[in-house]
Formats: structure tokens, C-alpha cells, sequence
């Protein structure tokens, strides 16, 4: 039996699936759900074999409720916005159907996860958060606690590298997110943002100050406060986003 | 003129240098006739040409930055009167300080005094005449331009409001869910592919510049919305206000439409539960004043394409009125909510 959760916003697109779905009775649906909150929760407590997912949701996309999941299951996108299919294929999804769908685009789907989602998953081949295209919001997603925080870009003060996670400071404090820096460096705005280290992103206009401290190294004075290195191959790049 | 008569750029330089010469020439044998003594008749009109060309050159720049308009007319001749005078009184003092041993010269310059002054002031009226028929003359081709461009950008906007209303976010979606009626609801799915059949074609056969009644335009948005309840009905729900009173106004098309699908989206896709968007017709002085307001989220993160609805309408209007103020969006806790005024005694059949 394959357990399956339907996520999409529109009733009748998900009412569609369930449809097309009626017809293979290896299949079983579990849930079906309108945003990617209640998406979340379901996933965890019913942990599908198999999920079709909508991705322009309430609140927060399908991709970023894939990310905050520690083991997502196979995935079905169901979108009307091709940009979204490299993306999605990114994401190492098992395939995409485009809206509106056929019954036989829909099937073929279906036998794509039978013949390699079982496969994929022993693989550990389902790493959402190794996504590293460039996000085409503006904004991060994360788990915080229990909660699901919402962070702008233009709210972030700095990011510090930890390991395979990023630290990221807000005015709020501090929150982890499990992506790399080189994402980071690549979906920040390049004007806005510098790696002024291999561990430091940091907003241009939240420094204050730029201290010598020794022959060719500097510290950064944040309006926090904090203080930051910048290593030599990053100083040129601050004082050209600078301007000086 | 002077200034760009003046510029090295082309040949006009060499042309204002000879007119300028053919002139003192001319004058000074004219002078000639009258009192004998080339050289002195040549200084005399020297010197005055000189305070001339400065008096034009001031007289320009004042222009450049005060244009008179028609009904303050004395303005308009105190500049000539006052620089006249000025130049009348500079050239009379510096031609008897240089000519100061020629008496005769001297006896006869203030002979004719009256009608040098008559003559400088003449000049430098006619020159103020010409510096504001060719300022008139810019300012007409100006607005010939803005003209052009608004169709020009009309014309995207249509392109755009197309592309928008059928590509994947609308047309796709609406699709997919006839295609998910047929079956179960076959009259329903008819009903939808009607209602967006009429919607289309509604969106097709708009004219950016026809002006339409606000009745009219609430047809239109009543149409979108009927489609977009089928899909969210069970979030969605839009609250028009108008009376009998501004149904009779109007406005322009493809005006509101796009403010409207960004307040849905931004609803929808901005907070979960359910979205109440209210789009209000009011009167306010000469004003049609309409507000959408739309429920959010002020602390999650703008999706990205955004905004290029509204800055489009922002475009269009100023392109329309020449103003920048008829577009205001006001971010309050939770709602957010966009203003429009449309003036109402514009002549809106000027424009094309």
C-alpha cells in the first residue's frame, strides 16, 4: 500500500488528484491538506510514503515547507508555474506535473515513484535542504524551536558560518538554518550583502565602523555592537560594494 | 537661443558671429548717413550691441527658469522695460566716456537719445517675444512626446494585463479546476468555462485609453472575482462598495483589475484562514477615490514579482494626469491597502 498526503490550496486541485488517484488501488490517501503549516504536521504524524505537493501556497511555499522537514517523503509537484520545474527537479522530486494535467501524465507519475521512489529514499536521495538554486523568494523559512519563523532578507544583520548549518542574526537574535554559505552568497543581494570572511555574510548598512587591528586585518563594528573579522581576500570586496 | 546659438557644437557660431557683424556694419552707415564719422557712428553701435547681447543673454536665463503666462502680461513687460533701460543708460555712459573729445558726435547722440531708447526697448521686447513663442513651442512638443509615450506604455500595459490573465497563475489554474468539475460537477464546469470564456474576451476587446462608467468596471471586477471564488470560495470573499452616486463616475480601464488580483494574491498567499478584500468606490471633492484593502502579513517576506502591478498603474496615472500623487498604499497592522483617485473634470478625450 502506498500511503499518500495531497497538499494544494485549491480544493478542486486537490479534488482532481483524489480523483485520478481513485483508480490505483495500491494507493491510499491519508490526509489531504490547504497549506504548507498543516502540511508539516501531517507529514510528521502520518509520514507518508508519498506526497503530491502544490508549491504557491498560504504563508509559505511547498519548497519551504520541504525544507524544514528532517525526512521528507517522495515528492509529486502539482504547479501551473513551470519556473518553479527546475527547481523542483533540484530537489531530487520524483516528477512535476504541470496544471492542468492529464490522466495519463498523472499515471506516468505514478509508475516513475513505483518504479524508483522506494529506491531513492533507502538512498537517502530525498535532501531538501541541499537545494542550492537560487531561491526565487526573498525570504528564509525556518524552524525555530517549535515554531516556524518567517525572516526576511532585509531584516538580517549577519550570518556566521556553523558547521553545515548557518547562524543567522536578526534584530530578534539569532536563528540556525541547515543551508550553506555559499547559498547565502548567492541568494543575498550582492549590493546589500558581502562575504567579508569564509565564515561572515554581512549587511553593508549595518556597519558602523571598520577598525585596524593588525597589518592587514580589520574588524568590522556592527550597530549591534559585534565585532567582525574581514580576511584579506574580503576587504576588497567590502571596500568595493563600499565604494572606496 | 544666445546660449545655444553660442555653442561650439556647429556651424551657428560662425552664422551668429556674421549676423552680429552685418548688423554694427549696417547700423553704424545708417548713422553714418545722418551725423559723418564711420569710426564714431561704428563705437557708438559697438558698444550698445555688446550691452545688448548681454541684456538678451540675462534675459534668456530669466526666461529659462519664469515663463509668463499669458494673463500676467506685465510681468512679461517689465523684464524688456527694465533691462532696456539698463542697457540705454550703460551704453549712453560708455559711448561719452569714449568719445568724450568729439563734440559734435557727442551733440547729435543726444539729439537722438529718445529714439535710441525707443529702439533698445523695441529689440529687447521682440527678443522676449521670440524667447517665449519658442518656449511655448517646447513645451507643446514636450507634451506631444508624453503623449506618445503614454500610448507607447499603454500599449505594454495591455500586453502585460494579457499575459498576466493568461498564463500559468490564472489561466492555468482556472483550467485545471474545470478540468477537476467535469466529472463530478459537469454544470458547474460549464458554468466556469463560461464565466472565463466571458472574462477573456471582456479583457481582450478592452481600449487602455477608453474611459468607462464605474458600473461598468464593477461588471468586470465582479467577473474576475466569480472565478476566483470558484477556485478559494471557501476563503475568499470581496466586499464592493459603491451607491448610485459614483456607479455614474468614471475612470479609465485595466486601472483597478490589477490592483484588485494583487490584493487577492498577496490575501491569499500572504496569511492562511480566511481573506476579505474590500474594494470601495467613493466621491471625494473632484475625485473618484477608490481604496482595496487586502489582509497581510507585515512581518513575512514579500514573494518576488510584486509591486510591478502597482508600479504599472502608477506609471499609467501619471502618464494620464501628469501626476505622481494619485497612488497611495498605506501599510497599516494588518491590512494593507492601496488608494486610487481618478480626477473627474479631466477632459480625458484630450489625451488621444
Amino acid at each position: 500500500m502506498i500511503n499518500i498526503v495531497v497538499i494544494d490550496d485549491e480544493p478542486l486541485a486537490a479534488e482532481l488528484i483524489l480523483e485520478y488517484l481513485s483508480d490505483y488501488e495500491q494507493t491510499c490517501v491519508l490526509a489531504v491538506c490547504h497549506d504548507g503549516f498543516d502540511g508539516l504536521k501531517t507529514i510528521k504524524e502520518l509520514q507518508p510514503d508519498l506526497i503530491f505537493l502544490d508549491i504557491q501556497m498560504p504563508k509559505i511555499t511547498g519548497l519551504e515547507m520541504l525544507e524544514l522537514l528532517e525526512n521528507p517523503p517522495a515528492v509529486i509537484f502539482t504547479t501551473a508555474y513551470d519556473e518553479y520545474a527546475v527547481k523542483a527537479f533540484d530537489a531530487q522530486a520524483i516528477d512535476y506535473l504541470l496544471k492542468p494535467f492529464s490522466k495519463e501524465r498523472f499515471g506516468k507519475a505514478i509508475e516513475k515513484f513505483l518504479v524508483m521512489g522506494d529506491n531513492l529514499k533507502e538512498l537517502g536521495k530525498y535532501n531538501f535542504t541541499k537545494m542550492e538554486a537560487p531561491g526565487v523568494s526573498e525570504r528564509i523559512v525556518l524552524k525555530d524551536k517549535n515554531e516556524i519563523k518567517i525572516i526576511p532578507f532585509s531584516t538580517i544583520q549577519y550570518l556566521e558560518a556553523n558547521d553545515d548549518y548557518v547562524n543567522i542574526y536578526t534584530s530578534e537574535g539569532k536563528f540556525l538554518k541547515n543551508k550553506t554559505m555559499k547559498y547565502f552568497e548567492q541568494v543575498l543581494d550582492d549590493k546589500a550583502f558581502v562575504r567579508v570572511h569564509r565564515s561572515y555574510i554581512v549587511k553593508v548598512t549595518e556597519i558602523t565602523k571598520i577598525e585596524g587591528y593588525e597589518k592587514d586585518s580589520f574588524l568590522l563594528i556592527l550597530k549591534s555592537g559585534e565585532k567582525i573579522p574581514v580576511s584579506k581576500s574580503g576587504y576588497p570586496k567590502l571596500k568595493s560594494v563600499l565604494g572606496i | 537661443m544666445i546660449s545655444s546659438a553660442l555653442s561650439f557644437k556647429d556651424k551657428t557660431w560662425y552664422k551668429a558671429i556674421l549676423i552680429i557683424f552685418l548688423w554694427v556694419i549696417g547700423v553704424a552707415y545708417l548713422i553714418h548717413q545722418y551725423e559723418p564719422g564711420f569710426v564714431n557712428a561704428l563705437i557708438d553701435v559697438g558698444v550698445h550691441t555688446l550691452f545688448l547681447l548681454i541684456a538678451f543673454f540675462f534675459l534668456e536665463n530669466i526666461f529659462r527658469f519664469y515663463t509668463p503666462q499669458e494673463k500676467h502680461f506685465l510681468i512679461f513687460l517689465a523684464f524688456p522695460l527694465l533691462l532696456s533701460t539698463l542697457v540705454f543708460f550703460l551704453g549712453k555712459f560708455t559711448v561719452e566716456l569714449v568719445l568724450n573729445q568729439n563734440k559734435e558726435y557727442l551733440s547729435f547722440f543726444k539729439e537722438i537719445n529718445l529714439l535710441y531708447a525707443f529702439v533698445i526697448f523695441l529689440i529687447i521686447l521682440g527678443y522676449a517675444l521670440l524667447l517665449l513663442f519658442h518656449s511655448k513651442l517646447d513645451s507643446q512638443i514636450k507634451a506631444m512626446e508624453r503623449a506618445d509615450q503614454m500610448e507607447r506604455l499603454a500599449r505594454e500595459a495591455e500586453l502585460y494585463q494579457l499575459r498576466q490573465q493568461l498564463q500559468p497563475h490564472f489561466l492555468f489554474n482556472s483550467l485545471n479546476s474545470i478540468s477537476s468539475l467535469v466529472k463530478r460537477k459537469p454544470v458547474e464546469a460549464r458554468e466556469m468555462v463560461l464565466q472565463l470564456s466571458d472574462f477573456l474576451r471582456k479583457t481582450i476587446r478592452k481600449e487602455n485609453n477608453k474611459w468607462i462608467k464605474v458600473a461598468e468596471e464593477l461588471e468586470y471586477l465582479r467577473l474576475f472575482i466569480g472565478i476566483e471564488k470558484l477556485r478559494f470560495g471557501h476563503r475568499l470573499s470581496v466586499d464592493f462598495i459603491s451607491d448610485a452616486a459614483t456607479d455614474k463616475l468614471v475612470l479609465p480601464q485595466l486601472m483597478v483589475q490589477p490592483l484588485l488580483e494583487n490584493a487577492v494574491k498577496h490575501g491569499l498567499y500572504g496569511v492562511l484562514g480566511d481573506v476579505l478584500i474590500s474594494v470601495g468606490f467613493e466621491v471625494e471633492d473632484q475625485y473618484l477615490k477608490i481604496s482595496i484593502s487586502n489582509p497581510y502579513d507585515p512581518e513575512a517576506g514579500q514573494a518576488t514579482g510584486e509591486g510591478f502591478g502597482l508600479k504599472a498603474v502608477k506609471r499609467r496615472l501619471f502618464l494620464l494626469f501628469g501626476r505622481h500623487d494619485l497612488l497611495q498604499v498605506k501599510e497599516g497592522k494588518n491590512l494593507f491597502v492601496v488608494e486610487l483617485k481618478i480626477p473627474q473634470n479631466y477632459d480625458q478625450y484630450s489625451s488621444h
